[in-house]
């Protein structure tokens, strides 16, 4: 049996930069929405501005950032990376297990990002 | 007289992150994470950072998860 163990999850999204903040809003409205669903309790959700990125992804330059702070367990996962990979305005996702990254935890509640 | 130096000069090395705890290791940070690559966008091995294994394992995982997102550059020219 699979064990029924709430943790804190992250995950970042990387959108197209022509989204509009009002649609950016409602695709964090239905990430939220499902890890409610499974019981999951959104901590934060954290849109950053819009910014460059170091490198071109699918020939952009520029890139919307949302990230979600979350707990609940590990099977509301798949849902969320159905979510995310079948998302065409999603050009990257990552979703990490906050425990498992203790540098992350480490101090001062430095996570914005620092530029 | 000027007392003379034989050999190289050396710095004693510390790690960063021994010396402040409350430094996050984080791949949202980018800035302090900017600091740990060279100038071609390579991570800096540790024996030119200073920084001891431990954080050093940290350090990549959250350099590569920056990358990863578009946040740092694999490679700079």
């Amino acid at each position: 049996m699979a064990e029924t163990k709430v943790k804190l999850y992250e995950a970042i999204a990387l959108y197209h930069p022509d989204l509009e903040e009002a649609v950016l809003k409602e695709r964090a409205d239905r990430i939220e929405q499902v890890v409610r669903e499974h019981a999951g309790n959104v901590v934060s959700t954290n849109m950053w501005k819009k910014r460059k990125l170091a490198y071109p992804i699918k020939k952009l330059e520029d890139g919307n950032y949302i990230v979600y702070r979350f707990t609940g367990d590990r099977r509301l996962l798949p849902d969320l990376d159905y979510i995310m990979r079948y998302d065409e305005q999603c050009l990257r996702y990552l979703i990490l297990d906050v425990g498992q990254y203790p540098g992350m935890t480490r101090g001062a509640k430095k996570t914005e990002a620092s530029q | 007289m000027r007392p003379q130096l034989r050999g190289r000069f050396r710095q004693a090395k510390v790690c960063t992150f021994c010396v402040e705890p409350q430094l996050p290791i984080d791949y949202k940070v980018v800035g302090l994470l900017q600091k740990f690559l060279s100038d071609r966008g390579k991570i800096m091995p540790k024996r030119r950072s200073g920084v001891c294994s431990k954080h050093q394992r940290m350090l990549t995982t959250a350099i590569k998860h920056a990358r990863f997102m578009g946040l740092l550059p694999y490679t700079k020219r």
